[in-house]
Protein backbone atom coordinates (compact mmCIF):
# COMPACT_ATOMS: atom_id res chain seq x y z
CA UNK A 1 0.00 0.00 0.00
CA UNK A 2 1.31 3.54 -0.93
CA UNK A 3 1.19 6.33 1.66
CA UNK A 4 -0.30 9.60 -0.13
CA UNK A 5 2.13 12.02 -1.28
CA UNK A 6 1.76 15.39 0.36
CA UNK A 7 2.52 17.82 -2.98
CA UNK A 8 4.39 20.91 -2.49
CA UNK A 9 6.38 23.30 -4.56
CA UNK A 10 5.02 25.61 -7.05
CA UNK A 11 1.32 24.76 -8.99
CA UNK A 12 2.86 26.19 -12.14
CA UNK A 13 5.97 24.29 -12.55
CA UNK A 14 6.16 23.26 -15.92
CA UNK A 15 5.43 19.87 -16.80
CA UNK A 16 5.03 17.25 -19.44
CA UNK A 17 1.69 15.43 -18.93
CA UNK A 18 0.52 12.20 -22.19
CA UNK A 19 3.21 13.49 -24.07
CA UNK A 20 2.46 17.25 -24.40
CA UNK A 21 4.92 19.31 -22.27
CA UNK A 22 3.03 22.78 -22.02
CA UNK A 23 5.82 25.90 -22.55
CA UNK A 24 4.32 27.99 -19.28
CA UNK A 25 3.57 32.19 -20.41
CA UNK A 26 6.70 34.42 -21.00
CA UNK A 27 7.58 36.94 -19.04
CA UNK A 28 6.98 39.76 -21.11
CA UNK A 29 3.19 39.70 -20.58
CA UNK A 30 1.94 37.08 -23.35
CA UNK A 31 -0.28 34.57 -21.86
CA UNK A 32 -0.38 31.59 -23.95
CA UNK A 33 -0.22 28.48 -23.23
CA UNK A 34 1.20 26.34 -25.92
CA UNK A 35 1.12 22.08 -25.75
CA UNK A 36 4.28 19.83 -27.12
CA UNK A 37 4.33 16.58 -28.14
CA UNK A 38 6.09 13.48 -26.93
CA UNK A 39 9.51 16.00 -26.79
CA UNK B 1 34.52 25.73 -2.40
CA UNK B 2 31.40 24.58 -5.04
CA UNK B 3 30.96 21.54 -6.10
CA UNK B 4 30.77 20.13 -9.45
CA UNK B 5 27.33 20.11 -10.51
CA UNK B 6 27.27 16.91 -12.26
CA UNK B 7 29.05 15.37 -8.74
CA UNK B 8 26.08 16.87 -6.10
CA UNK B 9 23.52 14.46 -7.56
CA UNK B 10 25.25 11.44 -6.31
CA UNK B 11 24.29 8.66 -4.95
CA UNK B 12 25.17 9.61 -1.56
CA UNK B 13 27.92 12.51 -0.96
CA UNK B 14 30.14 12.99 1.49
CA UNK B 15 27.88 14.83 3.99
CA UNK B 16 28.16 12.53 8.11
CA UNK B 17 24.16 13.63 8.26
CA UNK B 18 21.58 10.87 6.86
CA UNK B 19 21.32 11.64 3.03
CA UNK B 20 18.06 13.11 1.79
CA UNK B 21 16.64 10.63 -0.34
CA UNK B 22 14.87 11.81 -3.63
CA UNK B 23 13.35 9.51 -6.48
CA UNK B 24 12.70 11.21 -9.51
CA UNK B 25 10.26 9.86 -12.20
CA UNK B 26 11.47 11.41 -15.49
CA UNK B 27 11.35 10.06 -19.26
CA UNK B 28 14.28 10.70 -21.37
CA UNK B 29 11.66 12.07 -23.97
CA UNK B 30 10.70 14.57 -21.60
CA UNK B 31 12.20 18.37 -22.02
CA UNK B 32 11.20 19.43 -19.18
CA UNK B 33 12.69 16.78 -17.37
CA UNK B 34 16.29 17.42 -18.41
CA UNK B 35 15.87 21.15 -17.36
CA UNK B 36 14.16 19.84 -14.21
CA UNK B 37 17.32 18.20 -13.18
CA UNK B 38 19.77 21.03 -14.08
CA UNK B 39 17.53 22.64 -11.60
CA UNK B 40 17.76 20.23 -9.15
CA UNK B 41 21.20 19.70 -9.66
CA UNK B 42 21.56 24.04 -8.75
CA UNK B 43 19.56 23.73 -5.67
CA UNK B 44 21.69 20.52 -4.31
CA UNK B 45 24.75 22.39 -5.27
CA UNK B 46 23.99 25.18 -3.13
CA UNK B 47 22.51 23.22 -0.51
CA UNK B 48 24.27 21.82 2.45
CA UNK B 49 23.35 18.38 3.43
CA UNK B 50 23.45 15.20 1.97
CA UNK B 51 21.46 13.84 -1.23
CA UNK B 52 20.63 10.24 -2.38
CA UNK B 53 18.93 10.17 -6.19
CA UNK B 54 17.11 7.60 -7.81
CA UNK B 55 15.97 7.77 -11.06
CA UNK B 56 12.50 6.00 -12.13
CA UNK B 57 11.13 5.23 -14.99
CA UNK B 58 7.92 7.04 -16.82
CA UNK B 59 6.58 6.45 -20.47
CA UNK B 60 5.76 9.82 -21.64
CA UNK B 61 4.14 8.44 -24.90
CA UNK B 62 4.10 4.68 -24.94
CA UNK B 63 2.44 4.54 -28.19
CA UNK B 64 5.28 6.61 -29.51
CA UNK B 65 7.03 4.35 -32.64
CA UNK B 66 10.44 3.34 -32.61
CA UNK B 67 11.23 4.89 -36.09
CA UNK B 68 9.86 8.01 -37.37
CA UNK B 69 10.97 9.45 -40.23
CA UNK B 70 10.58 12.97 -40.20
CA UNK B 71 11.24 16.39 -38.70
CA UNK B 72 10.36 17.23 -34.90
CA UNK B 73 7.58 19.92 -36.35
CA UNK B 74 6.39 16.89 -38.64
CA UNK B 75 6.02 14.23 -35.81
CA UNK B 76 4.18 16.81 -33.73
CA UNK B 77 1.99 18.13 -36.18
CA UNK B 78 0.62 14.33 -37.09
CA UNK B 79 0.84 12.93 -34.31
CA UNK B 80 -1.08 15.91 -32.07
CA UNK B 81 -2.57 17.35 -34.70
CA UNK B 82 -0.56 20.86 -33.42
CA UNK B 83 -0.22 23.59 -36.08
CA UNK B 84 3.18 23.57 -37.00
CA UNK B 85 3.69 27.50 -36.86
CA UNK B 86 2.58 26.61 -33.41
CA UNK B 87 5.12 23.91 -32.64
CA UNK B 88 8.09 25.89 -34.47
CA UNK B 89 7.42 28.50 -31.79
CA UNK B 90 6.87 26.16 -28.97
CA UNK B 91 10.62 24.63 -30.03
CA UNK B 92 12.21 28.28 -30.19
CA UNK B 93 10.59 28.93 -26.68
CA UNK B 94 12.20 26.11 -25.41
CA UNK B 95 15.33 25.93 -26.92
CA UNK B 96 15.76 29.15 -25.12
CA UNK B 97 14.38 27.93 -21.99
CA UNK B 98 17.10 25.31 -21.85
CA UNK B 99 20.00 27.31 -23.05
CA UNK B 100 19.00 29.19 -19.73
CA UNK B 101 20.30 25.87 -17.57
CA UNK B 102 23.34 25.39 -20.53
CA UNK B 103 21.69 22.72 -22.16
CA UNK B 104 22.21 23.01 -26.14
CA UNK B 105 18.55 21.59 -27.25
CA UNK B 106 18.91 20.76 -30.98
CA UNK B 107 15.02 19.88 -31.90
CA UNK B 108 15.97 19.63 -36.12
CA UNK B 109 18.32 17.13 -34.86
CA UNK B 110 16.39 15.29 -32.40
CA UNK B 111 15.11 11.69 -33.46
CA UNK B 112 12.02 10.65 -31.97
CA UNK B 113 11.44 7.26 -30.51
CA UNK B 114 9.73 5.06 -28.10
CA UNK B 115 12.02 5.37 -24.41
CA UNK B 116 11.25 1.96 -22.96
CA UNK B 117 14.73 -0.10 -24.18
CA UNK B 118 16.16 3.41 -22.56
CA UNK B 119 14.35 3.00 -18.95
CA UNK B 120 15.62 -0.89 -19.27
CA UNK B 121 18.91 0.40 -19.86
CA UNK B 122 18.94 2.84 -17.06
CA UNK B 123 17.93 0.19 -14.67
CA UNK B 124 20.50 -1.69 -16.03
CA UNK B 125 22.93 1.12 -15.15
CA UNK B 126 21.25 1.35 -11.51
CA UNK B 127 22.30 -2.67 -10.95
CA UNK B 128 25.76 -1.50 -11.50
CA UNK B 129 26.44 1.44 -10.21
CA UNK B 130 26.38 3.80 -13.12
CA UNK B 131 22.39 5.20 -13.19
CA UNK B 132 23.49 8.63 -12.55
CA UNK B 133 26.00 8.77 -15.87
CA UNK B 134 23.96 7.09 -17.90
CA UNK B 135 20.68 9.05 -17.78
CA UNK B 136 22.75 12.39 -18.24
CA UNK B 137 24.14 10.49 -21.41
CA UNK B 138 21.04 9.71 -22.54
CA UNK B 139 19.18 13.14 -22.33
CA UNK B 140 22.04 14.66 -23.41
CA UNK B 141 22.32 12.38 -26.53
CA UNK B 142 18.50 12.73 -27.03
CA UNK B 143 18.39 16.38 -26.85
CA UNK B 144 21.89 17.81 -27.84
CA UNK B 145 23.18 14.85 -30.18
CA UNK B 146 20.15 14.11 -32.13
CA UNK B 147 20.88 10.44 -31.25
CA UNK B 148 18.65 7.75 -31.65
CA UNK B 149 18.03 6.32 -28.43
CA UNK B 150 15.27 3.84 -29.13
CA UNK B 151 17.92 1.06 -30.80
CA UNK B 152 20.45 -1.56 -28.80
CA UNK B 153 22.72 -0.91 -30.66
CA UNK B 154 22.88 2.63 -30.04
CA UNK B 155 22.46 2.26 -26.16
CA UNK B 156 25.39 -0.14 -26.07
CA UNK B 157 27.45 2.24 -27.30
CA UNK B 158 26.21 5.20 -25.08
CA UNK B 159 26.26 2.67 -22.19
CA UNK B 160 29.81 1.62 -22.71
CA UNK B 161 30.92 5.57 -23.16
CA UNK B 162 29.99 5.84 -19.51
CA UNK B 163 31.85 2.75 -18.63
CA UNK B 164 28.92 0.06 -18.69
CA UNK B 165 29.53 -3.52 -20.15
CA UNK B 166 28.33 -2.98 -23.55
CA UNK B 167 27.92 -6.81 -24.11
CA UNK B 168 25.96 -7.15 -20.89
CA UNK B 169 23.71 -4.73 -21.63
CA UNK B 170 22.86 -5.94 -24.79
CA UNK B 171 21.92 -9.39 -23.41
CA UNK B 172 19.70 -8.12 -21.17
CA UNK B 173 18.06 -5.33 -23.34
CA UNK B 174 17.19 -8.49 -25.54
CA UNK B 175 16.11 -10.64 -23.07
CA UNK B 176 13.96 -7.96 -21.36
CA UNK B 177 15.60 -8.94 -18.11
CA UNK B 178 14.92 -5.29 -16.84
CA UNK B 179 11.19 -5.02 -17.85
CA UNK B 180 9.46 -5.82 -15.03
CA UNK B 181 11.54 -2.92 -12.98
CA UNK B 182 10.43 -0.40 -15.80
CA UNK B 183 7.11 -1.89 -15.10
CA UNK B 184 7.29 -1.58 -11.52
CA UNK B 185 8.14 1.99 -11.67
CA UNK B 186 5.72 2.82 -13.89
CA UNK B 187 2.75 1.02 -11.39
CA UNK B 188 4.74 2.93 -8.48
CA UNK B 189 4.27 6.29 -10.52
CA UNK B 190 0.33 5.27 -10.92
CA UNK B 191 -0.21 4.34 -7.31
CA UNK B 192 1.54 7.89 -6.20
CA UNK B 193 -0.80 9.46 -8.99
CA UNK B 194 1.88 10.77 -10.84
CA UNK B 195 0.52 12.17 -14.40
CA UNK B 196 3.09 13.81 -15.58
CA UNK B 197 7.26 14.17 -15.18
CA UNK B 198 9.24 15.03 -13.90
CA UNK B 199 8.27 14.13 -10.45
CA UNK B 200 10.49 14.18 -7.11
CA UNK B 201 9.22 12.72 -4.17
CA UNK B 202 11.14 13.72 -1.14
CA UNK B 203 11.85 11.26 1.63
CA UNK B 204 8.79 8.82 0.26
CA UNK B 205 6.05 11.42 1.47
CA UNK B 206 7.08 15.17 -0.25
CA UNK B 207 5.85 15.08 -4.15
CA UNK B 208 6.96 17.98 -6.37
CA UNK B 209 5.87 18.49 -9.68
CA UNK B 210 7.55 19.78 -12.39
CA UNK B 211 10.87 21.41 -13.62
CA UNK B 212 10.72 23.79 -10.30
CA UNK B 213 12.70 26.71 -9.51
CA UNK B 214 16.11 25.42 -7.77
CA UNK B 215 15.09 27.53 -4.17
CA UNK B 216 11.78 25.08 -4.63
CA UNK B 217 13.85 21.98 -4.18
CA UNK B 218 15.77 23.35 -1.26
CA UNK B 219 13.16 24.78 0.57
CA UNK B 220 11.68 20.90 0.48
CA UNK B 221 15.26 19.86 1.10
CA UNK B 222 15.29 22.08 4.53
CA UNK B 223 11.77 20.74 5.82
CA UNK B 224 12.64 17.05 5.17
CA UNK B 225 16.07 17.94 7.49
CA UNK B 226 14.28 20.00 9.89
CA UNK B 227 11.61 17.19 10.08
CA UNK B 228 13.48 15.27 10.54
CA UNK B 229 15.15 16.21 13.85
CA UNK B 230 12.28 17.90 15.51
Amino acid sequence: MTDPLEIVGADEAPVCVDGVCAVPPTTDGATEEQGSGDL
Amino acid sequence: MARPLRDVVNSVNNSPTRPVKVDIWSDIACPWCFIGKRRFERAVADWDGAVEVEFHSFELAPDTPVDFEGSEVDFLAHHKGMDPAQVEQMLSQMTVMAAEEGLAYDFDALRHTKTLLAHQALHFAKAHGLQRELKERLLSAYFEQGRHVGRVDELVTLATEVGLDGDALRRDLEAGTFAPDVEADIAQARAYGIAGVPFFVFDGRLGVSGAQAPETFREVLDRVVAEASA
